[in-house]
Parts: structure tokens; sequence; C-alpha cells
């Protein structure tokens, strides 16, 4: 049994203008301890779709499709269980830990929280787990006090506690969205690898969120990727990276500047045009009008995520790219 | 002595910011933007600034272009010292050196219509309305933009065509120095790209000289000809674009060097370290 599946997830907003569907048909399956990534541009839909599974969203959204947490279906569940789930067994950070943390609670506080609801453990038990976070993420409490508040540590110390924060209560599965986006490179190494160390400690369960295709490339063993309110490819990604088959996946690769050490440079390929808004169900290829393999049948059917060579590699398109093909 | 050839000159430029006071009658703390940064430009050149945040790297792009006065050292434009000409070398100085900044959302007022924002800086040089009017209609065509744009307001665009705009508002005066502070961090890799190809095609028509800051090496590698390491408001390494990437001689360059990862697992896994001991 997967730790978690989704199948067919919608998202609805009711809006004056009418109702836009963010979230169009999203299939996921994540085995216990497996590492996946999912990977867009804004306002595809990655966010959207970790706080479908949270169910951090507000009411007027309407959430329709399958969504299970190990046997328990997360769109038939109430508030209470909800609150008993989350944190506890699926645990979330953010991009921007500033915002994530309490300005006014100690980290040592904050930290210690979440093992005060969950109510299992007494004072003294507690107090060690949150010592012990602490130094699992680096933040040794003999230097950094766990009476300090978030604005005494810098961004990659804040993300820090908010591992530790998640980590204190051992969840099956972590959500990241964006975990390192707001942080300085030389920092991003070293939360993707403490997460990743970590994960693979304890055999949690990761979903990555990430716009940024080298930490995807790093952390993930298999990538979703979101295009629209879509996943438009998804498999292994030494696969997906390698054979680039839906003609968004190639062009994303195509506009990135080559990595510094390689010293070609030219004109970047960029996608014309830019993604559509959000509208109503897609009846088409979402991508179609910025792709230059489109003919009339992505401009009138919507493709269906159709199998590859390599074993869960799939890409809905009918028109993939092959390996190592150019654009025709 | 001041070099002809240049056409941007920071020597030993030094600022410094006054920190809120700790104690009320204490003298304020200061911190160090930039100390002691020497570093030349020559006319349709580009120098790339990469630095992580807080190394100082939007203070020396504020300070190239009299934003920020140095607390000590010079900063010459031209030939002339930015700080002791006067008034008309300021005003030739506005127009000369332009900037464009991160946020396009920030940077353009949303209750003006874009002919307005782009037309702003001709201000400097007393045009007729019809000369104005074709030297926007010419700056919009000139990042991409038609005539249509003209009567709209910022929130009517997108991420890549508000940076469009603001180019457009810096090239409307047809600068020689162009500073780019962060202009395509905000923005998704596929417009990146459209903004990237736009600042390179600009930079070689009109022989702009482009001072280019980032935090991103990738994309500063790809626009620019020398490379400038900021790390603490100092700058620990500077040369040819080529020497810079293949051989880096600060031990920091070398740390933000292997710290980018390639779109590439095995090489991504590889950079970080990363062994997964206990496959699922």
């Amino acid at each position: 049994m997967p730790l978690l599946e989704i199948e067919g997830l919608t998202l609805d907003l009711p809006t004056p203008a009418g109702t836009l569907r963010l979230l169009d048909g999203i299939d996921l399956a994540l085995q216990a301890g497996d590492w996946h990534g999912i990977v867009g541009e804004s306002g595809c839909g990655k966010s959207l779709t970790a706080l479908s599974i949270m169910r951090l969203l507000p009411d007027r959204a309407r959430l329709g499709g399958r969504l299970v947490f190990e046997g328990r279906d997360l769109l038939a569940l109430d508030e209470p269980a909800l609150g008993r789930l989350r944190g506890a067994e699926i645990g979330m950070i953010f991009q921007e830990p500033m915002t994530a943390l309490n300005p006014v609670r100690t980290i040592g506080w904050q930290i210690a929280e979440g093992l005060r609801l969950d109510g299992r453990l007494g004072r003294a038990d507690r107090e060690a787990r949150t010592l012990d976070a602490m130094r699992r993420v680096g933040l040794d409490p003999e230097q950094f006090s766990p009476r300090l508040y978030p604005h005494q540590l810098s961004g990659g110390q804040r993300q820090r506690a908010m591992i530790a924060m998640v980590l204190a209560r051992r969840p099956k599965l972590l959500i990241a969205d964006e975990p390192t986006t707001a942080l300085d490179v030389t920092v991003q190494a070293e939360i993707l690898r403490l997460i990743a160390e970590i994960a693979d400690e304890t055999g949690m369960a990761l979903l990555f969120i990430t716009h940024d295709l080298g930490v995807v490339a790093a952390i993930a063993e298999a990538v979703h990727v979101m295009y629209a309110g879509q996943i438009v490819e998804t498999g292994p990604t030494d696969h997906v990276f390698r054979e680039l088959a839906h003609p968004y996946l190639r062009g994303l690769f195509d506009a990135l500047p080559s990595a510094p050490g390689e010293l070609g440079r030219g004109r970047l390929a960029a996608i014309p045009g830019q993604v559509p808004e959000p509208g109503s169900a897609a009846q088409a290829c979402r991508f179609a009008p910025r792709c230059r393999r489109a003919d009339a049948l992505c401009r009138s059917v919507r493709p269906a995520l159709v199998p590859l060579g390599a074993p869960a590699h799939r890409a809905a398109c009918f028109h993939p790219l092959g390996p190592g093909r150019d654009h025709a | 002595m001041p070099d002809p050839a240049c056409l941007l000159e920071l020597d030993d430029v030094r600022r410094l910011y006054r920190l809120p006071r700790r104690r009320l009658l204490g003298p304020a703390p200061r911190r160090v933007a930039v100390d002691g940064v020497t570093l030349s430009l020559g006319a349709g050149e580009t120098l790339g600034i990469v630095g992580e945040s807080g190394s100082g790297k939007s203070t020396l792009g504020r300070l190239a272009v009299g934003l920020e006065r140095p607390d000590s050292g010079t900063v010459r434009f031209a030939g002339a010292d930015l700080w002791t000409t006067g008034r008309r070398g300021k005003r030739k100085l506005r127009q000369d050196a332009q900037m464009v900044f991160q946020d396009p959302y920030g940077s353009l007022d949303p209750r003006q219509k874009i002919a307005r924002i782009v037309a702003e800086p001709l201000g400097l040089l007393r045009l007729t309305h019809t000369e104005a009017a074709e030297r926007t209609i010419e700056a919009l065509a000139e990042v991409g933009l038609g005539t249509e744009a003209l009567d709209r307001y910022p929130h009517e665009f997108s991420g890549g065509q508000r940076q469009r705009i603001a180019i457009a508002r810096a090239l409307i005066t047809r600068p020689a120095l162009l500073v780019a502070d962060e202009p395509v961090s905000a923005l998704d890799v596929s417009v990146q790209a459209q903004v990237l190809n736009l600042l390179a095609e600009l930079q070689r028509r009109h022989g702009l000289a482009l001072l280019f800051i980032s935090h991103d090496l990738a994309v500063v590698a790809h626009l620019a000809d020398r490379i400038a390491v900021m790390q603490a408001g100092k700058l620990v390494e500077e040369g040819p674009r080529e020497q810079v990437l293949s051989a880096p001689s600060h031990p920091y360059t070398r740390n933000l060097l292997a710290a980018v990862l390639p779109p590439d697992p095995a090489r991504a896994r590889a950079r970080l370290g990363l062994v997964r001991r206990r496959p699922a």
C-alpha cells in the first residue's frame, strides 16, 4: 500500500468571474521512504498540491478526486482528525522561515509545541527530544540556547529550527515547499544535505516542491513536472532529466544558462509567450499555444499521461521528444 | 590617474551604514557595506558582480550610479568625480547612467500609465512633446512592446513584461552605463531567458556598458565578460570570465562554484555528496 496516493485530484476555486480549475487531475503515488520532487514555474499548482495534501486550503476551495494517506481518505477526515495528522504524521516546511516561525515564542518552545500537542511525552522527555532535534539539525544547544527567538537567528539557522520542529515529531512524510529558495547557495547545499541525511536515517518519505531543476536533480529520485495545474511528465529523475520527453520540460532545460563550469554561451532558447491564466478544465493541451510541435490534435484533445520507454516514465504529449532529439 | 578608456572607475570605495543605537547616548554602531573596492568598467563592457546576501553588491551598484555617496574613495564616471562635479555634471550623469531593479512589481508606480512611467527620465532632456512621444514608442519597441502598452497600467502586465518596461525606462535617455541589480531573480526560468537575451541584445546594439549584479553565478557567467566576486563588502576575486570560472583563485569563489547544482541527477548528487545508505 502506498504511503500517499493521489488520484485525479482537482481543485476548483469559485470566483465572481466563474470557477477556476487550479489543479486539473493530479496523479501521484509515494511509497514509504520515497523521495519525490514536484517541479514547475510559479502558478503551476505545485504549492497548491502540497496544501491540498495538508488540507490547508480555504473552505471555498473545492477538492475532488482521491487523496489517501496510509489507507485514510484525507478528503473525508474532519478537522480534529486532520489536526492529529498534520505535523504528527505529515510534516511541512515552507520557503520563508521568518514567517513560518512565531516571532514571540522561543525556538525551544516552538520545537516542543508539537510534542505538547501530541500529549504522549512527559515534560522531561519532551525537553530531551527538543534538545536532540536541535543537535541533529546542527543547532548545538551549547551554542544556540533554546531560549533564543527567531529574529536572533540567521536565515539558514531559522530553516534548521523549522526542520527541528518537524523532525522532533518523527513524521512519516515531510513536504518541503521551496525550503531553500530564500537561502544563499552555500547555505542551500547545507540544508539539502541535512534533510537528505535525516530522511535517510529515519526512513521518512520526502515530497520536495521547487522551481529549481538543480535542487530536484540532487534530491528527488522521482520527479513530477507540473504545468498549468497538471502533471505533464513524471518518472524516475534519472530518466526524465535525460530524455526530456515533454516539449515544456525540454524548453525549460534549453532556457537555462549553461552551468558556470561549462564555458559555452549564446542566445538562450526562451519559451515564447506566458503561462496561461487559470480557467475551466482543460479541453486541449495547455502548453500547445507555446509549443513548436503542436498541431490540430494538440489544440483540440487533452493528452493523457502515456508510458514511454523506461518503467514509470510517462508524459502527457502527443508528440514527445526522444532522447537527445532536438526540437523538430 | 583617470584612464580615458574607462567609463566607470571605483577607487578604494568604502561605504558605511549607521545601525540603530544600542543605547540612547551611546555611539551608533556601524556596518561596512562596501570595504575598499577598486574596479573599472570600460565602455561597452559587461561586468558581472556575484555575491551572497549582505555581501555589499547592491550597495556597490548604487554607488556606481551616484545613488549613494561613498564615505571614502572616489567614483569617477567618464573621467569626472561623481561627487565633486557640479549640477550640470550631475544632470549628465542621470542621463548617462541608469539602473534596473530586481522587483518588477515594486519598481513601477501602480497608479501611472506605462507611457508616463517610461517617459519619466526624459524630464532631464527638455524635449518637445512630439519628440518625447516618439522616444517613448521607440524605447518600448526596443524591448519588444507595442504602442498598445502606452495606455495601460503596470498591473496589466506579467513579471517579465514589467521588467521589459523597467528596461525601456532605463534606456530612454540612451545611457552609456546600465546597472542591473538582480534583474531576473524574481522571474521564472523561461521568462528569465527572454530578459537575459534582451539585455545581451541591447548591450550589443547600443554598446552599453553593463554592470550586472546577481547572486546567481550561472546567470552572471552567461552575460559577463569579466566577473567580480564579493564577500562581506570586499572584492575577493576579479578577472576575465573564463579565468574566474575555470581557475578560481579565491576559496570563496570555489565554494560558490561548487554549490551550483546542475540539472543532472548524478552530478547534482555528487556536488552535494549525497549517498543514500538505505535505498527505498
